[in-house]
């Protein structure tokens, strides 16, 4: 699995900027380059594409959508849903962390970011974007 | 194609844990349950017989699923899955599963004559016991379905929804070959639900047994499974039972009954603003329906992964329950 650990250093807190927050699937740091995907035909792209090390960015969890790319991704963010949903439970079983519930208003403004997904205790998480 | 003991259709409550194969895990489960005491929906399933003499005596479907087993080209999957779905959607059922269909549906109708929401049409797949497997989400769920040809297409429909070509990636990227899938479904009564939700009997985020996790909305729990709301999160201490963590969600939208004539339908609905914010359980309610899970783990023997939902007479009933697929403990 290619899950990059980020690593802590001031250098690096200065490059992150706090994107949104949401309830994590998995106790797990997970970096990539995110796409924002609307439809399986965005999936079959991404996966024609590459999806490998990528982290991608949904507005529901209906887990269908993304199962072709599901075990090549780095990570998930979900602008609804919470640990219960289809999404979290099946990302779960692919060893990949999951944001759920992010609220994110303007998910076009982070396709192709380079992103994290950093668990902050109990079942918080949050997504940075890295400058 | 079937012996005596095999029967094609089932009630629930007459199904055994040693009927797995035949029922899948839902089914078999509830049963279970049902066993015990707990309130469930009540039901029938359609065995997974059924699903199998299907493929056996459609040899267009065998053939087609033989090649879909063997490629990993997306696009031919495609191909494929679409023609096993038109296979299954013309395939008229033996006159004798359509009897015992009508049978049960009738009985069930007749039994239950409080029920005006229909039924619900859900996967019993055999592989959802793997405790590797959840399969959650891959197969279509018919809510309110009524009339016996209306029941029936729904089975059909359920039973396409496993060569979804979503499915079918699932499957593969598991290492499951698709021919060692056999579908049972159930047919369940609709319960009419003020709050519906998921537990986990232990904590999935962080591998903690000593904790449960609570998820609920109002309505029916289709927005909170398919994620179109964040639903309120509860995070609990099993002993002495507490809460340790609670998130209100937005829960925008509610799973709810159609109103007016004709047939009952599920739709989506706006939640009333002065519901969105506010916790759909309270301590009370939370702590009910976490004992509830408590008792469903101690029976079942694992942590479990369950559907639940609060009647509008108050009483909480269980959907479903499977146990936790991705719980990883230190070697």
């Amino acid at each position: 699995m290619s899950l990059v650990i980020w690593k802590k250093n001031s250098q690096d807190k200065n490059r992150m900027k706090r994107a949104a927050e949401g309830l994590i699937s998995l106790n797990l740091e997970a970096e990539g380059e995110l796409r924002y995907i609307t439809s399986v035909q965005e999936v079959v792209q991404l996966l024609r594409e590459g999806a490998d090390g990528k982290i991608v960015l949904v507005d529901d969890a209906g887990t269908t959508f993304l199962a072709p790319v599901l075990s090549k991704l780095t990570g998930v963010v979900c602008i609804s849903g919470a640990l219960g949903s289809h999404l979290a439970i099946v990302t779960r079983e692919f060893e990949i962390p999951a944001l759920m519930g992010t609220g994110i208003e303007n998910p076009k403004d982070l396709d192709r970011r380079r992103v994290l997904i950093r668990p902050e205790g109990g079942t918080s998480g949050a997504l940075f974007i890295i400058e | 194609m079937h012996n005596d003991e095999e029967l094609l259709v089932q009630t629930i409550e007459k199904i055994t844990p040693d009927d797995v194969e035949t029922y899948g895990g839902k089914a078999t489960n509830l049963a279970h349950l049902k066993l015990k005491g707990f309130e469930i929906p009540h039901g029938f399933s359609v065995s997974s017989i059924n699903f199998s003499n299907m493929i056996s005596v459609v040899p267009e479907i065998y053939e087609t699923l033989k090649i879909l087993q063997e490629t990993e080209n997306f696009d031919e999957m495609i191909i494929l899955v679409e023609r096993v779905q038109k296979l299954i959607q013309s395939y008229k059922l033996p006159v004798d599963l359509q009897s015992e269909i009508e049978d049960h549906y009738y009985r069930l109708k007749n039994n239950r004559k409080n029920s005006t929401m229909g039924y619900a049409v859900r996967s019993s797949a055999t592989i959802e016991d793997r405790p590797d497997v959840s399969f959650a989400g891959q197969a279509e769920s018919c809510l309110c379905v009524d009339g016996i040809q209306d029941i029936i297409d729904a089975i059909k429909r359920v039973w396409q929804s496993i060569f979804s070509s979503a499915a079918v990636i699932y499957l593969k990227s598991k290492g499951i070959p698709i021919s060692q899938v056999k579908m049972a479904v159930v047919v369940q009564e609709m319960i009419s639900a003020n709050i519906s939700g998921v537990m986990f009997t232990a904590n999935v985020v962080n591998n903690n047994t000593e904790e449960i996790l609570v998820n609920a909305t109002w309505g029916w729990g289709e927005t909170l499974v398919s994620g179109k709301v964040i639903p309120d999160t509860y995070i609990l201490k099993k002993s002495p039972l507490r809460v340790i963590q609670k998130n209100i969600g937005k829960k925008q939208l509610m799973s709810i009954p159609s109103s007016g004539i004709g047939k009952v339908h599920a739709i989506l609905k706006d939640t009333p603003e002065d519901r969105q914010n506010v916790f759909a359980l309270d301590d009370t309610k939370l702590f009910e329906i976490a004992q509830l899970g408590l008792r469903v783990e101690r029976e079942m023997g694992s942590p479990q992964d369950i559907e639940w939902c609060i009647r509008s007479d108050g009483r909480p009933v269980i959907l479903q329950t499977r146990p936790i697929t991705t719980l990883k403990f230190p070697s």
